[in-house]
């Protein structure tokens, strides 16, 4: 009897000896699919060439005599369309005057008559349409680009109300007057961040002192010596992430972890570490965070509901279609929208939605692209180009005509 | 474009289209999937930065191209078992596609390895496929996978101990 070695081996050397399945597809018929596709254009197979001669002929022939016959038809109703469109828009024209005169008659009559109705209808189509142009203007930003003034940037994290996610922020220093250092800026976090009117739930940081050498290759973590680790086996994995979060983009492999007389800690289900592991979490799928009416925040996602990780950002990005209410967290794209997801150039993620009437320059969409911007990013894509709406050229200050850069920082918090 | 598809062609096409088969295991669903493959990659072959090597990315589009097959596939089998029934179990609507002739030439016990390889996750799936039908590295097959290598490790151990398991089943 073969020991359990063995048979490992021997499964592995007969999945080697499963045979090559050939491919009964030519190379030039798989050409001519290709070039056709891409150019729309059908190759000639120089090998054959009367195979496709005679019947390109006759073709030909055929398509010429058809088009001889109906061309004065053609011509016909290209007249009739482009006197449709020309009084299409001369009626364009008409009812914009009409508009315009209309307007400023009610208007006159309103003035006139006093009819408050009247006026208060005007008026309140007017200030609708100023605040939504508004709405995503003013918008809170949920992603910040440091190409302007090249501020300095500390990552920090949040938790849910809940304690299930790690919610970074990125604090912006304003007033840094060089590079800035981060000691102070990760010693004071609970001076930036209100848990009240962000809705989070801010990590017992205020025990912790975080300590970076001048050259950021290591970062400490000191405690006193009766430091307890808050409970609950999730603490730990969220600590992780929140660690993770913060520190990633430091030189520094691990954040050493020590009291004033050991160089180890008790973190809870991980037991005693002098050294935790700081590695950057790619492929995220990001939604909105909001606990009642606090803060909008981009909440990073790791795994679907099924808990399975993403490897694809189309996972990913199907994943943001689904909310989590239990935790105030709710998809970014609508849910019933169809997209397309193109992945294969390695800069420009291009994505392309089915028309929907959700789409406009307002909140939500504004925020859907922020969303895909940043799950991009945890995938290593530079740029997005996202396709809505033919006419959707401009939601908020994103230009869709252009691939969009990934932003530098994300749930951005102005420090002054 | 076309020299590019040549050399491409002359260089990976015979391990692009075993990987492929091998995932979907249907002939014409693995002739659009290599064919869509190649689109994207001519599509894009300028901006390739060349960060990786040409065949593992080639590899990795085709990876996306077929996970998205599969997706598209799920979604349909979705609506068809929320149609009929929800409770109905989908591995009973498995591809009933006949054994290409390379594998019927093959003994028994070859053969229900060939087929319960789809009794493996897509994960399990694509390191089997790409670790020993393509004879890949692990750091290949991470690069490919997007994964570490120490995910790679630890998936083909346990898809090896699943179809050793299924095989016991037998």
């Amino acid at each position: 009897m073969m020991d359990q070695d063995q048979e490992y081996n021997k499964m592995i050397e007969q999945l080697k000896a499963l045979p090559k399945i050939e491919d009964r597809q030519s190379k030039t018929l798989l050409y001519e699919k290709i070039n056709e596709t891409i150019h729309g254009v059908k190759v000639a197979d120089k090998h054959n060439f009367f195979k496709w001669f005679i019947p390109s002929i006759a073709t030909i022939a055929f398509a010429a005599l058809i088009l001889i016959m109906i061309q004065t038809g053609v011509f016909k109703q290209d007249q009739i369309a482009n006197q449709a469109t020309e009084l299409q828009n001369n009626m364009r024209d008409i009812d914009s005057q009409e508009i315009r005169e209309k307007s400023t008659l009610e208007i006159n009559e309103s003035q006139e008559s006093s009819d408050e109705n009247m006026e208060h209808s005007t008026n309140d189509a007017k200030a609708i349409d100023e605040e939504q142009d508004q709405e995503t203007n003013q918008a809170k930003q949920l992603v910040y680009y440091n190409d302007q003034y090249d501020l300095p940037i500390y990552n920090i994290a949040v938790m849910d109300q809940e304690a299930m996610y790690a919610i970074p922020i990125s604090l912006i220093d304003t007033s840094a007057t060089d590079d800035g250092h981060p000691n102070d800026a990760y010693n004071r976090i609970s001076s930036f961040i209100d848990e009240e009117s962000f809705g989070v739930s801010l990590f017992p940081f205020e025990e912790v002192e975080f300590e970076f050498s001048d050259d950021y290759q290591t970062i400490n973590m000191n405690v006193a010596d009766d430091y307890q680790f808050p409970q609950g086996s999730t603490l730990a994995n969220i600590f992780q992430d929140m660690i993770n979060f913060m520190f990633a983009d430091y030189p520094a492999e691990g954040l050493n972890l020590q009291t004033e007389s050991t160089d180890y800690i008790e973190l809870g289900s991980f037991g005693k570490l002098s050294v935790l592991e700081i590695e950057p979490i790619n492929h995220l799928a990001y939604k909105i965070y909001q606990f009642e009416d606090k803060e909008r925040l981009l909440v990073p996602i790791k795994q679907n509901l099924d808990g399975e990780q993403f490897f694809t950002i189309d996972e990913a990005l199907r994943e943001m279609q689904y909310d989590q209410s239990e935790f105030s967290i709710y998809g970014v794209i609508p849910s019933g929208v169809e997209f397309s997801v193109d992945p294969s150039d390695q800069d420009v993620l291009r994505i392309n939605f089915e028309a929907n009437s959700l789409f406009g320059d307002n909140r939500m969409t504004k925020e859907m692209i922020e969303a895909i911007l940043m799950t991009a990013k945890s995938f290593d894509f530079d740029r997005v180009n996202i396709g809505l709406e033919d006419d959707l050229l401009q939601v908020g200050s994103f230009d869709l005509e252009l691939p969009i850069p990934v932003p530098d920082a994300v749930n951005p918090v102005l420090l002054h | 474009m076309e020299t590019t598809f040549n050399s491409l062609y002359d260089q990976y096409h015979v391990d692009l289209y075993q990987y492929v088969y091998y995932m979907v295991k249907n002939q014409h669903v693995a002739e659009d999937i290599v064919q869509e493959v190649y689109i994207k990659v001519l599509k894009s072959y300028k901006n390739f930065r060349g960060e990786s090597s040409e065949k593992t990315w080639l590899f990795s589009i085709a990876r996306h191209t077929t996970m998205d097959y599969f997706r598209k596939q799920q979604r349909q089998q979705n609506k068809l078992a929320n149609f009929f029934n929800k409770d109905q179990n989908m591995a009973l609507i498995k591809d009933q596609d006949p054994l290409p002739d390379e594998i019927v030439q093959l003994n028994d016990e070859m053969k229900r390895i060939y087929q319960l390889l789809d009794y493996c996750t897509l994960d399990q799936k694509n390191v089997l496929i790409l670790r020993y039908i393509q004879s890949l590295s692990i750091h290949e097959t991470a690069q490919i996978l997007e994964w570490s290598e120490s995910k790679v490790k630890t998936t083909q151990y346990r898809a090896i101990k699943k179809l050793q398991q299924l095989i016991d089943k037998d």
